[in-house]
C-alpha cells in the first residue's frame, strides 16, 4: 500500500531508514507493498470487494436524498455520531440480554426482574458515563491531536525538502484522513473500554450487590410473613385448645 | 503570571524570567508594581498588552508571551511515545473502519485486560469459577471480532471506495447539495457532452484547488516570542544574527552578523492577540491567538492597533511590508520587534490553527490547506479556502451519513450477531477450553440431601442469582 509505505518511510525514528534517504540521490520511495505485493490475491480481493460493495451499497445509497434530509436532522442532536452510534449497538446488545433472561424458563418471575433490572442498569448507568467522560476529555483530546499533528510536521520538516512532490502530497493526505480519525479513536476508546471493561469488572458486582440486597430484603420479608403466619395458625391452635379444656 | 517586572519590557533574552533569584529581585518587582498600578500602566507592563479598556476595545497585543507552562509544553510528555509510535499511527490508518476499531479494542479487552483483571480478583468460591468467567470474555472478544471482520469491513471498504471513486459521478444537483464549497462550472471537461475533468482539477468558489476536507485545518508551529527562538530557526527565517553579541539590546535594536537590523518576512512575523470571547490556542493565556501580519484580517489588525493607516497596509491588493505602513498621521508606523513572535517547527512540536481574526458567530475562522502549496510545514505565503459555517454544516451531514452507512449494517444485524454469540459461546468454552457451566439440577440434587433452613434458602438464591448474571 503507497500510502501506508510513505508512512513508514518518513516518519518513524528508524535511523537506517533516514540514512538510506540522505544516501539517495534520487529519492525513490521505497514503498512497502502489501503483504502479498502489489496486485496479489490478497489486494485483488480486496479491491473486488470494495468494488462489489461500493457498486450496489455506498453508491446507490449516496445517491439518495433521503439520506442527506436525515443526516440534516440528526446534525441537530448533540454529541458525536460515532458515540451514539457505539450506544445504539450496545443499546441492542443489552435489549437481546434482558429478552433472553425474561424469557428463560429456568428462572422464577421474581428472579427474572431482578436479572432484567441489573442488565438495563448495565447499560444505562455505564452509557451515561460513557457520554460524560467522552464530553470531560474533549478538549484535551482535541489539544493531544493538534501534539500530534505537531510532532508529524515537526519530524518531516527537516526532509521536506528531499522528497518529490507526489510523496508530499501523500504525506498531506495522509495527516489529513489520520487527524480525521483521531478524535472518533478517542471517543471509541472511551466508550469500548467503560462498556467492556468498567461494566463488567465494576458495574455487574454493584448491580449483584443490589440484586443481592433485594433478594435478601424480599426474603426476609417473606420468611417474617410466613413466622407471622405460623405464630397466628399456632396462637389459633393454643386457643383452641384452651377452650375445648375449658368445655371439658 | 504574564510578564513579571519592567526589566523584561524590552526583551532582553537574559533577564526574561519567572524565577525569582533573590529577595532583593522580589521588592524590586513590588515596587515596580505599585509603581505601575498607581500610573494605571500595569495593564501594559505587568500584564504585557496594551490595554485598550476604556476605549470600548476588547482586544489587546500581547507584548510578550513566554511563561513556564509553554516551556513545560514544549517538553517531551509521556504521551508522546505513544502518539509517536508506529501502532498508534495503524490505528489511526484503520479509523475508516470504525466498526471494526471498535471490535479489535473489545476483542483486547475481553481478551487481555478483562480476563487478567478477573484471574486476579480473589475468589469466594473457586479458581473454576475465574476461569470459567476469563474463558467467556475472551470467547465473546473472539466473536465480536469474527462478526465485524466478516460484516463491517465489506461495507465500509465499499463506502471508502464510492468516496474515493464514484464521488465525482453523482448527479449534480446532489454534488451542489453536499459539496457547497464547490464550483460546479469547474467539473466540466465538455459540458456539452457532459464529460468532466478529473476530480483534482477541480476548483472551489474561492479559487482553490476543490477540497472536501473540513478537519484538517491549515496549522502552524505554535509561535515564540522573538527573544526566545535559536540562532537555528533565524537561519531557517534568513536572519543571520549572533545572538551572544546582541545579549542585553532590545530586539528593535538587533542587527545581523552584516550590521543590517534584522528584517523577516511579514508573513513570519506574529503577533498575540487577546480578543475578549475567544477560545484560546495558548493554555495559560486566556482567548490568546496568534496572527501573522501577513494574513490578518484588516478590521481586526484596525482594532488592534489604533493608530496604524488600515489603508497603508496594502496597494494594488497586495499586503506591504511593515516597513511601508503609515499611521493615521501619516508618518511612518513601526512595529515594535520586541512585539513579534516567529514561528517554526525547529522550536516547537506544538502546532496551533491558522486564524486570520475573520470569525463565524463567536469562532474564528480556520482555513483549508488547499492553497496549493504543498509544504505545510512552513507558514504559509497563500492562504487556504476559509472553513464558513456553511461548510461546516454540511461536513456534518456528510459525516453523518458516511457514518450511517458505515454503521447501519452492523446496527441492523447486532441482534442476530447477538443472539448468536449467546448460542456460540456454550461451544467455544467447551471445544476450546474445556469448560463447562455445573448444572443446576447437581446443585439443586446436593441441596435436597439437607433440609434448609430459612436463611440457607435466602444464601442459596443469592448466589444462584450470582451465577446467572
Amino acid at each position: 500500500m503507497r500510502v501506508q509505505g510513505i508512512n513508514n518511510y518518513y516518519l518513524n525514528n528508524n535511523n537506517n531508514k533516514i540514512k538510506s534517504d540522505s544516501a539517495n540521490t534520487n529519492p525513490t520511495p521505497e514503498y512497502s507493498p502489501s503483504f502479498r505485493g502489489e496486485g496479489g490475491w490478497s489486494e485483488k480481493l480486496s479491491d473486488f470487494i470494495s468494488k462489489m460493495y461500493a457498486k450496489y451499497y455506498a453508491k446507490p445509497m449516496y445517491n439518495q436524498q433521503w439520506l442527506y434530509k436525515a443526516s440534516k436532522k440528526m446534525t441537530r442532536v448533540p454529541g458525536k455520531m460515532t458515540a451514539h452510534m457505539a450506544t445504539l449497538g450496545s443499546f441492542i446488545t443489552s435489549g437481546v440480554y434482558i429478552d433472553r433472561t425474561l424469557k428463560n424458563k429456568d428462572l422464577d418471575n421474581e428472579k427474572k426482574k431482578t436479572l432484567a433490572i441489573n442488565q438495563g442498569l448495565c447499560f444505562l448507568v455505564p452509557t451515561a458515563c460513557a457520554y460524560t467522560v467522552d464530553h470531560l476529555l474533549k478538549d484535551k483530546i482535541k489539544e493531544k491531536e493538534y501534539r500530534y499533528a505537531g510532532r508529524q510536521l515537526a519530524k518531516i520538516s527537516k526532509k521536506m525538502s528531499k522528497m518529490s512532490d507526489a510523496q508530499i502530497k501523500d504525506f498531506n493526505k495522509l495527516m489529513g484522513d489520520r487527524l480525521k480519525g483521531f478524535s472518533t479513536l478517542a471517543t471509541l476508546i472511551t466508550f469500548t473500554l467503560i462498556y467492556r471493561y468498567v461494566t463488567p469488572v465494576l458495574m455487574t458486582p454493584i448491580a449483584n450487590w443490589c440484586g443481592e440486597y433485594l433478594n435478601n430484603r424480599n426474603a426476609k420479608k417473606k420468611a417474617l410473613a410466613e413466622k407471622i403466619k405460623l405464630d397466628t395458625q399456632n396462637q389459633k391452635v393454643d386457643e383452641s385448645k384452651i377452650s375445648t379444656s375449658k368445655v371439658a | 503570571m504574564k510578564i513579571h517586572s519592567t526589566q523584561n519590557l524590552n526583551s532582553i533574552r537574559d533577564n526574561i524570567t519567572t524565577n525569582k533569584s533573590s529577595f532583593g529581585e522580589v521588592r524590586q518587582d513590588v515596587t515596580d508594581t505599585r509603581y505601575l498600578v498607581r500610573t494605571g500602566m500595569s495593564d501594559v507592563y505587568l500584564h504585557g498588552g496594551s490595554s485598550f479598556k476604556g476605549k470600548s476595545n476588547p482586544k489587546k497585543l500581547i507584548k510578550v508571551l513566554m511563561n513556564d507552562y509553554l516551556k513545560a509544553a514544549d517538553k517531551e510528555k509521556w504521551y508522546d511515545k505513544i502518539l509517536d509510535h508506529g501502532f498508534f499511527n495503524d490505528c489511526l490508518d484503520f479509523m475508516k473502519h470504525e466498526v471494526f476499531v471498535q471490535s479489535a479494542i473489545s476483542c483486547l479487552v475481553c481478551m487481555a485486560m478483562r480476563p487478567a483483571t478477573i484471574m486476579a480478583l480473589p475468589s469466594k468460591k473457586d479458581k473454576q469459577d475465574n476461569m470459567y468467567a476469563s474463558a467467556h470474555s475472551v470467547s465473546s472478544g473472539l466473536v465480536g471480532l469474527i462478526s465485524s471482520i466478516l460484516i463491517a469491513i465489506p461495507f465500509s471498504k465499499g463506502v471508502k471506495y464510492a468516496q474515493k471513486n464514484m464521488m465525482h459521478h453523482l448527479d449534480t444537483e446532489i454534488l451542489k447539495k453536499i459539496k457547497p464549497n464547490l464550483e460546479i462550472e469547474s467539473i466540466w471537461k465538455d459540458k456539452a457532452k457532459t464529460i468532466r475533468k478529473p476530480m483534482e482539477e477541480w476548483l472551489d468558489k474561492y479559487g482553490n484547488p476543490f477540497s472536501d476536507d473540513m478537519k484538517n485545518v491549515m496549522k502552524i508551529a505554535r509561535p515564540k516570542h522573538i527573544s526566545e527562538v535559536s540562532e537555528e530557526t533565524f537561519k531557517i527565517l534568513g536572519v543571520d544574527v549572533d545572538l551572544a553579541a546582541m545579549r542585553g539590546k532590545p530586539v528593535s535594536e538587533w542587527v545581523d552578523r552584516s550590521g543590517k537590523k534584522i528584517h523577516f518576512n511579514l508573513k513570519d512575523m506574529f503577533i498575540a492577540v487577546q480578543d475578549e470571547g475567544m477560545a484560546s490556542s495558548v493554555k495559560g493565556y486566556d482567548n490568546t491567538n496568534f496572527f501573522s501580519l501577513q494574513h490578518i484580517d484588516k478590521d481586526f489588525l484596525k482594532e488592534v492597533m489604533p493608530e496604524l493607516d488600515i489603508k497603508s497596509i496594502e496597494k494594488d491588493g497586495k499586503r506591504l511590508h511593515t516597513d511601508f505602513w503609515k499611521d493615521v498621521h501619516g508618518n511612518d508606523f513601526k512595529i515594535n520587534l520586541d512585539d513579534i513572535h516567529l514561528s517554526s517547527y525547529n522550536e516547537t512540536s506544538n502546532a496551533v490553527p491558522l486564524y486570520t481574526g475573520a470569525k463565524r458567530g463567536n469562532k474564528y475562522i480556520s482555513r483549508q490547506t488547499n492553497n496549493g502549496s504543498l509544504d505545510t510545514t512552513k507558514v504559509p505565503d497563500k492562504l487556504g479556502s476559509p472553513i464558513i459555517q456553511d461548510y461546516l454544516d454540511n461536513d456534518a451531514e456528510m459525516d453523518i451519513a458516511t457514518k450511517a452507512l458505515t454503521w447501519l449494517p452492523d446496527i441492523a444485524t447486532r441482534v442476530i450477531v447477538a443472539s448468536a454469540t449467546i448460542k456460540m459461546i456454550p461451544i467455544i468454552l467447551k471445544n476450546i477450553f474445556h469448560l463447562e457451566k455445573k448444572k443446576k439440577s447437581e446443585d439443586v440434587k446436593q441441596a435436597e440431601i439437607k433440609p434448609i433452613s430459612t436463611d440457607d434458602k435466602i444464601k442459596s438464591k443469592v448466589a444462584s442469582s450470582k451465577e446467572v448474571a
